[in-house]
């Protein structure tokens, strides 16, 4: 499926318009926005993956952090999701020819497959059913997956 | 409690798909710090 003429058409669309042309919105609404929403995301993450490796946490019981920080989680990937596609459609031609941009793509729809469909529908229930090295090793899973998003996601302005 | 339970059919997946994520994570890391390292090398020496 060729997708560069659905990146030239959104760089001339409407939400590209904004991005080139006012910086200031850009960067606010933009930029800033997507990098708070990363942390909660990134924090939500690590909390419970640290709780079930047992790092952090250890007085909790998992389920709790576990449902507390997925609320979160959801909160924050929708601001990602709508602050990412508002800043690429600004550079849409400069991010199709980007390798890690696409490094990125791939790597967050692993981590939102990995979440919606696995990750969460094992943690729900309670985690005295599963086996210990199962939940740490959907952990580190977990961890590796959404640093690959922010790693390559930082390097794409690198790039 | 966990100890001779078998895998659910959630649980098997959910192995086989974090194995998965970390094989392909550590090949994909790998070759990026190698990538990194020649072209260090290609203009430090």
């Amino acid at each position: 499926m060729e997708l560069l003429p659905f990146f030239e058409w959104a760089e001339t669309s409407f939400l590209g318009y904004i991005g080139k042309t006012y910086g200031g919105v850009y960067a606010t609404f933009g930029q800033s926005i997507h990098l708070m929403a990363l942390a909660v995301l990134g924090g939500s993450v690590l909390v419970t993956d640290l709780r079930l490796l047992g790092v952090i946490m250890k007085d909790v019981p998992s389920e709790v952090v576990a449902d507390q920080a997925h609320k979160w989680f959801r909160i924050a990937l929708g601001f990602i999701l709508a602050t990412g596609i508002f800043m690429a459609a600004a550079v849409a031609q400069r991010m199709y020819y980007n390798d890690f941009f696409w490094a990125k793509m791939s790597a967050l729809l692993v981590g939102i497959i990995f979440v919606f469909a696995i990750k969460r529908p094992l943690l729900k229930g309670s985690h005295a059913d599963i086996q210990p090295w199962l939940l740490k090793l959907v952990a580190v899973a977990s961890i590796l997956v959404w640093f690959s998003v922010a790693a390559t996601g930082r390097w794409i302005g690198f790039s | 409690m966990t100890d001779k339970k078998p895998l659910t059919l959630l649980q098997k997946i959910a192995a086989a798909s974090s194995v998965a994520i970390i094989v392909s994570g550590i090949i994909y890391w790998s070759f990026q710090v190698q990538s990194v390292m020649e072209l260090l090398e290609m203009a430090y020496g």
